[in-house]
C-alpha cells in the first residue's frame, strides 16, 4: 500500500475509532458489550498496524484479542448468569481511584510519545515473512525465547490445575459440588 | 483487479457456493423425492422465512442480535478475499493472506457468541458457551495446521503456498494436515458433528430464538463460512488451481465441491459429539497431532 | 404486496414447519407423522408456523401451550388432532382421523395462512412484562451497588457456594413440559451453572391426560397373541431409536428407523441389523453415548425392563410365559448400564421381537397379571415404570452436563401418560 492521503485519513480514522470504541467500554450496562467494545477497540489499532504497512503484526494483534476477549468476557460473565444483561449493571465504580488512575497513565503516555526520539528505520522490501522470521531468531531471539519459557511454565501449571485427576475427582465423573463442610474456610 | 471487482466475486462466489452446499445437504438428509425438490429446497425456504416476522423476546440485546448474524457473513467474505480463484495474472495478492483468513475465522467465535447471548434465554446461551470451549479447543490446532503449509512455500501469501505445490499437493507432503483440517473448520462452522451450539438436544440453540429474515440471513451466513473454508481447505492442501488441462478456475470450483460434499455428508452420518468428549479431543488428540505434523513438515522442509 | 404474494406461493409448496404439542395417545401417531411428505417438526416454537394439538391435554397445560403458541413468530395457526371438545386453545380445525389426514389439514391451513386466505392467529396471552419496570437513572441500575438492586423487581441469578474460592452465579430456568427433547409433558426446574446442572427437581403437574393404553395394557386383562404383542414392541422400539438418533443429531438414520417402524414386517431381521450397523458406524457410541446416565448401584432395577437388562439384571416377565417358552425365549442383556448399553439392548430385543414375532404363530400370552411392556414390567395393580424413572431423574443427573441430561432421559423411555396422579405437595 502506497502511503498517501487515504492512509492518512485512515489511521486517523481508526484512531479516532479505537479511542471512542475504548469509552465506550465503560458507557454500557452489560458486561458482554464492555468486552466486545473492548475488542472493537484493539481491531481498530490492528487495522491502524495494516495501514502502516506492518500486517502481520496488525492481523496477529486482532486475532490474539478476539480469542482473548472472548475469554475474557467467559470469566466475567461466568460470575454472573444473566443471559443478555436481564438486570442491566454499571460498568464503573471505584471513581476516585480510577480517575487518578487513568489520568496518570495518559500524562505518562503522552510525555512519553511528546519526548521520546523514535528511531526512522523504513521496513525492509523483502517477504515479511522473512523479516519476521529473521527479527525472531536473530535480534530478538532473547526476549522470545524468555517469554516462550515463562509461557511454557504458565500452561504446565494451568494443565497440572485442570487435570483429570482433579482436586474435586475425576473430571469424567460429572461436576457434582462437593462437600463443603470441611474446615478449610471456604466460604459459604 | 480493483476492491470492488474483488467484493463482486467474491459475493457471488459465496452465494452460489452456499446454494450448492444446502442442496447438497439436503440430498443427504434423503427426505426429498428427488433431486429437484433438492434443488428448489432453498428458495422455498428462503421464501418461507421471509414472510415470517422476526420475533423478538424479553429485554434481549437487541443491537448485538442485529449485528451477529452480518458479523458471521462478513468474516466468511473477509476469510474468502486471499484465496486466489486463478493464476495470479498480476500482483493482487495479499502478502499475510493467512493470517488474516486465520483472524476472520477464530473472530467467528465472537459471532456466534454474541448470537446466542444476545436473545436473553437460556438455551441459546448454553448454546454459546459451547461454542467457546470448543473453539478454545480447536482453535490451536486449526491455526497450527493452516500455518503449517507455509513453511515449505516460506511465504504467508496464499498464492505463494498454492504455487509450492505445483510438485507435490500438501494434502501427501503433511498428511496429518488435511484431516485435522477437516475436522477442526466442521468444528469452527458448528457444522457436522459438532454442531454442539445449534444441536437438537438445545432445541436449536443459539438459533431457538431466531426467526424470519433474521434465520436466514444466519444460516445463510454459516452456509457461507462452510464454503470459505473449503476454499481455503483446497487451496493450501490440494493445489488450488493447479492441476492439468482443465482451467485453472475450473479446478478450484471441483476442488472446493468435493471438500463440500465430504463436509456435508460426515455432518449428516456422524453422531453429535459429546461437549466434554470434544473437549478432551481437540486437546488431547488434534493439539497433539497438530503439533507433530508442523515438526515433521518443519523437518521436510529443511 | 405483489412480492409478498409470490413469496407465498412458492413457500406454500415448501415444507410446513410444525411445533407438536403431544397429549395422550398420540406420541407414536405424531412420530409417524415425520415421515409425512412434507412435513417439517421443529424443536423450537420460533421456528414453526401450524401448532399441532394432538391428543388430550389436562386443564393445566392451557397455559403452556398459550405459551407456545404466542412464542410462534407468525403468521401462525393452530390444527387439533384429535383433540377433544371443549378445546384448552383456540383451534382452526379439529382433524379426527389418522396421519394423511392430519398432513393434509396442516398443508392445507399452512397454505391458508401464508396466502391470507385466513388471517394468522392473534396472541393468546397479553405481552407485557411478567414483572413492572423498578429501575431508575439512564442504565436502569439506578440505587446503590453494580446492579442497583431488582429494576425488574427481579433477583440476580442465585449464587451458589464457594469453590475453588469462586463464587458462580447459578441460572434457574424451567424448561419443558412441551421441550423437544423430553418425553411429551415432563417438565424440569434445573439449576444451571454454565451447561452444568447443579440442581433439578422434577415439576409434579400432569400435563397429559391418562393414556388408553395399548395392547400391553390388553394384555393384562386378557390372553393376546404374542405375535401382536412382539411387532408392537419392535415398532415402539424402533420409534425410540428414532427418537434418540434425532437427539444425537442423525437425522439421516432417524429417518430410516421411523420407516423401519412403519413398514416392518414379522421374521424381517435383516433390515433391523443393517440399521443397527449404519448406526455403529455413526459412531454413536464412542461420540455421544458411551459412559452417559449410569445408574447408581443403589438403585432398585427390579421390573425397569430394558434399562434394567442393560445394567446385566436378567429379568424378563416373558421368561414365565409358556408360550414364549416354546419359542426358546431367553432374555438379553447387557453390563455397561449406560446410554449406549440401553440403545444396543433395545436394537437387540427388536431383533428379537421380529423374530419371535415371525415364529409365533397363533401362540398367546396370558399375561396372569404381569407384562413385559417396553419401557418395563406392567402390573395389574400398582404403578408404571415411567413412575419410578422420574423419581430417579433428581439423583441421577444432578453434576451432569446439558447434553447428558437430554441422553440420559431420553434412554429411559419414560412415558408421561401413565404417570400416577400427583402427590400432594406439602
Amino acid at each position: 500500500m502506497t502511503p498517501g492521503p487515504l492512509a492518512y485519513f485512515l489511521v486517523a480514522a481508526f484512531g479516532i475509532g479505537a479511542v471512542v470504541s475504548g469509552w465506550l467500554v465503560f458507557r454500557t450496562d452489560s458486561m458482554l458489550r464492555a468486552a466486545y467494545w473492548l475488542m472493537v477497540s484493539f481491531v481498530a489499532v490492528g487495522a491502524m498496524l495494516v495501514v502502516l504497512d506492518a500486517q502481520f503484526l496488525g492481523l496477529i494483534l486482532i486475532l490474539m484479542m478476539s480469542g482473548e476477549m472472548t475469554i475474557m468476557a467467559i470469566f466475567m460473565i461466568m460470575f454472573m448468569m444473566n443471559p443478555a444483561g436481564l438486570n442491566p449493571m454499571t460498568m464503573v465504580h471505584q471513581h476516585r481511584t480510577s480517575i487518578i488512575a487513568g489520568v496518570g497513565s495518559f500524562l505518562v503516555l503522552a510525555w512519553v510519545g511528546v519526548v521520546a526520539e523514535f528511531p526512522n528505520r523504513p521496513a525492509p522490501l523483502e517477504d515479511p515473512t522473512i523479516a519476521l522470521g529473521e527479527e525472531l531468531l536473530g535480534r530478538s531471539m532473547l526476549v522470545f525465547e524468555s517469554a516462550g519459557v515463562a509461557l511454557l511454565a504458565v500452561m504446565i501449571g494451568a494443565i497440572a490445575l485442570a487435570a483429570k485427576q482433579g482436586r474435586f475427582g475425576d473430571a469424567f465423573e460429572g461436576s457434582e459440588e462437593p462437600d463443603m463442610d470441611v474446615a478449610s474456610g471456604d466460604r459459604t | 483487479m480493483t476492491a470492488l471487482g474483488i467484493l463482486v466475486q467474491v459475493m457471488a462466489l459465496l452465494v452460489v457456493g452456499a446454494y450448492i452446499f444446502v442442496v447438497a445437504d439436503r440430498l443427504m438428509v434423503g427426505t426429498e423425492t428427488g433431486v429437484r425438490a433438492a434443488l428448489v429446497y432453498p428458495v422455498r425456504r428462503l421464501s418461507f422465512l421471509l414472510l415470517q416476522p422476526v420475533t423478538t423476546t424479553e429485554r434481549p440485546d437487541f443491537e448485538a442480535w442485529i449485528l451477529a448474524p452480518s458479523l458471521l457473513f462478513g468474516l466468511a467474505a473477509v476469510g474468502a478475499v486471499p484465496i486466489p480463484l486463478d493464476a495470479p495474472s498480476a500482483g493482487g495478492d495479499i502478502p499475510a493472506g493467512l493470517v488474516l483468513f486465520g483472524a476472520a475465522m477464530l473472530i467467528v467465535l465472537v459471532a456466534v457468541y454474541i448470537f446466542g447471548w444476545a436473545p436473553n434465554s437460556a438455551l441459546p446461551m448454553i448454546g454459546g458457551y459451547r461454542f467457546a470451549a470448543m473453539v478454545l479447543s480447536v482453535g490451536i490446532p486449526f491455526s497450527l495446521v493452516v500455518l503449517t503449509t507455509a513453511i515449505p512455500a516460506e511465504s504467508l501469501s496464499v498464492g505463494m503456498i498454492v504455487e509450492a505445490q505445483s510438485n507435490l499437493w500438501f494434502v501427501i507432503e503433511q498428511p496429518l494436515g488435511l484431516p485435522i483440517y477437516l475436522v477442526t473448520a466442521a468444528a469452527i462452522a458448528f457444522w457436522g458433528p459438532f454442531d454442539l451450539p445449534e444441536g437438537s438436544d438445545l432445541a436449536g440453540g443459539i438459533a431457538a430464538e431466531a426467526s424470519g429474515p433474521r434465520l436466514a440471513t444466519w444460516r445463510f451466513a454459516r452456509a457461507a463460512l462452510m464454503v470459505t473454508l473449503a476454499l481455503m481447505g483446497q487451496a493450501v492442501f490440494l493445489g488450488g488451481y493447479l492441476g492439468p488441462v482443465l482451467p485453472g478456475w475450473l479446478w478450484t470450483v471441483i476442488k472446493t465441491l468435493i471438500l463440500l460434499v465430504i463436509l456435508a455428508s460426515a455432518g449428516r452420518t456422524l453422531a453429535r459429539m459429546r461437549v466434554q468428549r470434544f473437549v478432551w479431543f481437540g486437546w488431547v488428540i488434534l493439539l497433539p497431532l497438530a503439533l507433530v505434523d508442523v515438526f515433521l513438515s518443519g523437518w521436510i522442509a529443511l | 404486496m405483489e412480492l409478498k404474494e409470490r413469496l407465498a406461493h412458492l413457500a406454500k409448496t415448501g415444507d410446513v414447519p410444525v411445533f407438536a404439542v403431544v397429549g395422550s395417545g398420540h406420541r407414536s401417531p405424531v412420530r409417524r407423522l415425520r415421515l409425512s411428505d412434507g412435513i417439517n417438526l421443529v424443536a423450537s416454537p420460533r421456528h414453526a408456523a401450524v401448532l399441532l394439538v394432538a391428543g388430550t391435554l389436562t386443564e393445566a397445560a392451557t397455559e403452556t401451550v398459550s405459551r407456545v403458541h404466542d412464542q410462534m413468530a407468525g403468521p401462525r395457526v393452530t390444527v387439533g388432532w384429535n383433540h377433544p371438545e371443549p378445546s384448552i386453545v383456540p383451534l382452526a380445525e379439529n382433524v379426527v382421523g389418522g396421519v394423511p389426514d392430519v398432513t393434509a389439514a396442516i398443508r392445507q391451513q399452512f397454505a391458508n395462512v401464508l396466502t391470507g386466505t385466513i388471517p394468522g392467529e392473534p396472541p393468546l396471552l397479553p405481552n407485557v412484562d411478567p414483572v413492572e419496570w423498578r429501575g431508575v437513572g439512564p442504565y436502569g441500575h439506578g440505587g446503590a451497588g453494580m446492579t442497583g438492586g431488582n429494576p425488574y423487581g427481579r433477583p440476580l441469578p442465585l449464587r451458589a457456594p464457594a469453590r475453588d474460592t469462586l463464587e458462580l452465579d447459578q441460572l434457574p430456568i424451567t424448561i419443558g413440559p412441551w421441550f423437544a427433547g423430553f418425553p411429551p409433558g415432563l417438565a424440569l426446574r434445573v439449576l444451571l451453572q454454565g451447561d452444568v446442572v447443579q440442581g433439578l427437581e422434577v415439576d409434579s403437574t400432569r400435563f397429559v391426560s391418562d393414556g388408553p393404553g395399548g395392547v400391553f395394557e390388553r394384555a393384562l386383562r386378557e390372553p393376546t397373541l404374542i405375535r401382536d404383542l412382539e411387532m408392537d414392541r419392535a415398532r415402539h422400539h424402533l420409534e425410540w431409536m428414532a427418537d434418540a438418533l434425532l437427539i444425537c443429531g442423525v437425522d439421516r438414520l432417524a429417518l430410516r428407523a421411523d420407516r423401519l417402524a412403519s413398514t416392518i414386517e414379522a421374521g424381517d431381521v435383516q433390515r433391523v441389523d443393517r440399521l443397527i450397523a449404519s448406526v455403529r458406524r455413526s459412531l454413536l457410541r464412542p461420540m455421544t453415548m458411551r459412559g452417559v446416565g449410569v445408574l447408581p448401584p443403589d438403585v432398585d432395577l427390579t421390573g425397569l425392563g430394558p434399562v434394567a437388562r442393560a445394567a446385566g439384571v436378567a429379568e424378563d416377565a416373558r421368561a414365565a410365559e409358556d408360550g414364549y417358552d416354546d419359542l426358546g425365549f431367553t432374555p438379553v442383556t447387557h453390563t455397561a448400564g449406560d446410554a449406549w448399553a440401553r440403545f444396543s439392548q433395545r436394537a437387540q430385543e427388536t431383533t428379537q421381537a421380529i423374530d419371535l414375532a415371525g415364529r409365533a404363530g397363533n401362540r398367546l400370552a396370558f399375561g396372569s397379571g404381569a407384562v413385559e411392556a417396553p419401557d418395563g414390567l406392567h402390573r395389574a395393580e400398582g404403578s408404571r415404570p415411567a413412575d419410578r424413572f422420574v423419581a430417579m431423574l433428581e439423583v441421577v443427573l444432578n453434576g451432569e452436563e446439558w447434553g447428558d441430561l437430554v441422553t440420559t432421559i431420553q434412554s429411559f423411555d419414560i412415558d408421561m401418560e401413565s404417570v400416577s396422579a400427583p402427590k400432594d405437595v406439602p
